[in-house]
């Protein structure tokens, strides 16, 4: 009798299973746009919520966003910086 | 100033140009084509030796410069959506000084967006493509890359303008009109060098090139004029430098570029001669519905006439540019991620054009209806037609400015995707969101709240804050494409590398028994190589392809006769060494055909059919 092993791990790709993650995210989104419905009363935290680090730049969400534009902005100066001393 | 004068001042200026670019100077040409060489050579004196005057090092420079603006600009645009719904959300900036009026945020993201991002990123494709048509350099690579830094400089200290009380009430120019004219003096070297690089080259110039050339034209065009606002404030010029801005300069060079890179990356012609030809024509000889925040307060009946026709009939270049381009491409534009960008921007030109015609007719004399979206129309002008085609363009000709492919296909996706849903769910929001503050704000509506004691639903806070979530997907397209061209730059896979090689043929090959010619060039034999017969065939000796005659009817007949069976029993199709896809495509279709199978399709279809036989 053949024995099959415990689980498999296969290593291609669906196209499918990014649509669904991205669904996945929107719909995420989604429901954070809706936080003030869901919890009426309650603000989104901030990043001067989350990190005290930066609570002097306020309660608005536009720091998360603002900040992901940086953290790219620095990958592309750690790139450079790693290029330029690699050659 | 009289409009008549304005409008025949840009008509004339740019018949002029179209006229001696393509005659020459005449007995002056010579004399003006080495000055102007000079000039650009050496007109800048030893600040030219500070880059290296190589291939691509021009438009490369463009396209660094470009896409760093792309994203100031794209998160200066993200923070004035989110601060139009949360007013105090960078308040906390305000102690280092940064704490702009809603017009100078306005002037700001401007200046970033149209003579920052798209401006350089579309110079830059436009050099590029210049290059590739007319040799592979532009006549002055030197010159151009200093002209980037230089017009770079000159968009950061718009910016910093921007942020002072100098800002006028203009739409659009709101700078000091002495600011435009720099724009004038930087654009004439870059003139120059399209130019000078055209009549270097041997062959005729095509519908792209003349996009370039005359959109440059347009661009040197506006310094004067706004310096012409100086003797006065004039509603009508204003309108005029919105419409000749988005027009005669952005959407030419847009179009330019388009028009360019996806026949190119697809391999195919340009579907149509004469559409190209009518959207040449047309987008400089008609004013353009983009930039459709202008306004003119009065205007004469039969002004107003004439400027609704010209307005409508800017549509037939657009109509044209998408008809053609979109039967050019096919069903294969989903091929290149560049030319999906480029589409996306093509066909974006429809709605934002049809809808940005209504808003420009009622702006002009008009009671300006549709004045509440006209800034949204702008915008999406601004980042979904020409941002995605900049995006497009500097995704298929960033690669032959460095000569190394893009670094990760991945990232070209998420590009795509990011700036597709990001311009869509913006412009789709902010339409709503546009809409219905418009609807709650009229008077009537806002007395009849106020006796019925009612208080006006946020609703459309919530939808601007999804338009402005949504767009802030361009800027991360924006990071990601910086991401990929800078890595690509230095990490990208050769160009030429990826592409199949002839080897050398081999100097002799040994065949044992009998074979086919088909074998032979699968195992890399060539015209000269010298075939040694050793064994089983009933004779030995030395021959080369090149001395094969043509068998004789009844040796060939003899031949098939003999060899049906084998040939039948033997229909595998042998593998060389090296495997099939190192071979180039015309000896894969000469081998299918050989062994009797469908030669047509793509070099994948191809290995297939003969790994599968």
């Amino acid at each position: 009798m053949t024995e099959l092993p415990e689980m498999t791990e296969g290593r291609d790709e669906p196209t499918s299973a990014r649509v669904i993650l991205t669904i996945s995210a929107i719909g995420a989104l989604a429901f954070m746009m809706l936080y003030s419905v869901l919890y009426p009363g309650h603000p989104f935290p901030g990043l001067g919520s989350v990190l005290p680090l930066f609570s002097e730049l306020g309660d608005s969400v536009v720091w998360f966003f603002l900040m992901g534009i940086g953290l790219g902005v620095g990958m592309l100066v750690a790139t450079l910086l790693g290029e330029t001393i690699a050659d | 100033m009289d409009f008549k004068i304005i409008v025949l001042s840009y008509i004339i200026w740019l018949l002029a140009v179209r006229f001696l670019a393509s005659r020459g100077l005449g007995p002056f040409s010579s004399f003006a084509k080495d000055f102007t060489g000079f000039l650009l050579g050496k007109g800048l004196g030893p600040a030219n030796d500070l880059i290296e005057d190589r291939p691509g090092t021009g438009a490369r420079t463009w396209y660094a410069h470009g896409i760093l603006w792309f994203i100031l600009a794209a998160t200066l645009s993200f923070t004035s959506l989110w601060t139009a719904h949360e007013p105090y959300a960078l308040h906390s900036l305000s102690s280092v000084g940064y704490s702009p009026s809603t017009e100078q945020a306005t002037a700001a993201v401007h200046v970033a967006a149209a003579f920052g991002a798209l401006s350089m990123l579309l110079i830059a494709s436009g050099f590029a493509s210049q290059a590739k048509l007319c040799g592979g350099r532009l006549a002055s690579e030197s010159n151009a890359a200093l002209m980037a830094w230089a017009w770079s400089g000159v968009v950061f200290i718009g910016v910093i303008i921007s942020h002072t009380d100098l800002i006028g009430g203009t739409n659009w120019f709101e700078l000091p009109p002495v600011y435009y004219i720099l724009f004038t003096l930087l654009g004439l070297p870059l003139f120059f060098n399209h130019l000078l690089t055209m009549s270097g080259s041997d062959s005729p110039v095509l519908v792209p090139q003349w996009f370039f050339v005359m959109g440059f034209a347009a661009l040197i065009w506006t310094g004067p004029a706004t310096m012409a606002l100086m003797t006065g404030e004039s509603e009508i010029l204003s309108w005029m430098l919105v419409k000749v801005l988005f027009g005669g300069w952005l959407l030419s060079q847009a179009l330019g570029v388009a028009h360019h890179v996806v026949p190119s990356a697809l391999g195919v012609p340009l579907w149509s001669r004469s559409l190209a030809s009518v959207a040449l024509f047309g987008t400089f000889l008609t004013f353009s519905p983009l930039g459709a925040a202008a306004e003119v307060g009065a205007a004469s009946d039969s002004l107003r006439a004439i400027v609704a026709i010209l307005l409508t009939l800017s549509l037939l270049p657009i109509i044209a540019t998408v008809a053609n381009l979109a039967t050019t491409a096919g069903g294969r534009m989903f091929e290149s991620y560049g030319v999906k960008m480029t589409m996306l921007g093509v066909a974006l030109l429809v709605p934002i054009g049809v809808g940005s015609l209504f808003a420009s007719v009622s702006a002009f004399g008009g009671g300006a209806e549709q004045s509440h979206i006209a800034a949204t129309l702008d915008a999406l002008a601004i980042w979904g037609v020409c941002g995605a085609i900049a995006l497009g363009g500097a995704h298929i000709l960033f690669p032959s400015t460095t000569g190394r492919s893009l670094a990760s296909v991945n990232k070209s996706r998420w590009t795509f995707f990011l700036l597709l849903f990001g311009v869509l769910g913006f412009g789709v929001g902010q339409l709503i969101a546009d809409h219905v503050n418009a609807a709650l704000g009229a008077e009537a509506v806002v007395a009849a709240l106020e006796d019925a004691g009612v208080t006006p639903p946020d609703t459309a806070v919530a939808v601007q804050v999804f338009a402005s979530i949504m767009f802030y997907a361009v800027a991360i397209a924006g990071v990601l494409s910086a991401q990929n061209m800078l890595s690509g730059a230095f990490r990208g896979t050769k160009i030429g590398d990826d592409t199949p090689t002839r080897a050398a043929a081999p100097r002799r090959h040994i065949v044992t028994g009998a074979t086919t010619v088909r074998d032979l060039l699968s195992a890399g034999v060539g015209l000269d190589t010298e075939i040694s017969m050793e064994g089983g065939s009933g004779s030995s000796g030395h021959i080369s392809l090149a001395d094969l005659s043509t068998p004789e009817a009844d040796e060939e007949g003899e031949d098939d006769s003999g060899d049906s069976e084998e040939d039948s029993a033997s229909g595998a199709v042998v593998e060389p060494s090296g495997g099939f896809s190192k071979m180039l495509k015309v000896e894969l279709v000469s081998v299918a055909e050989s062994a009797g199978l469908d030669s047509s399709g793509t070099k994948a279809d191809i290995i297939a059919r003969l790994n599968a036989a």
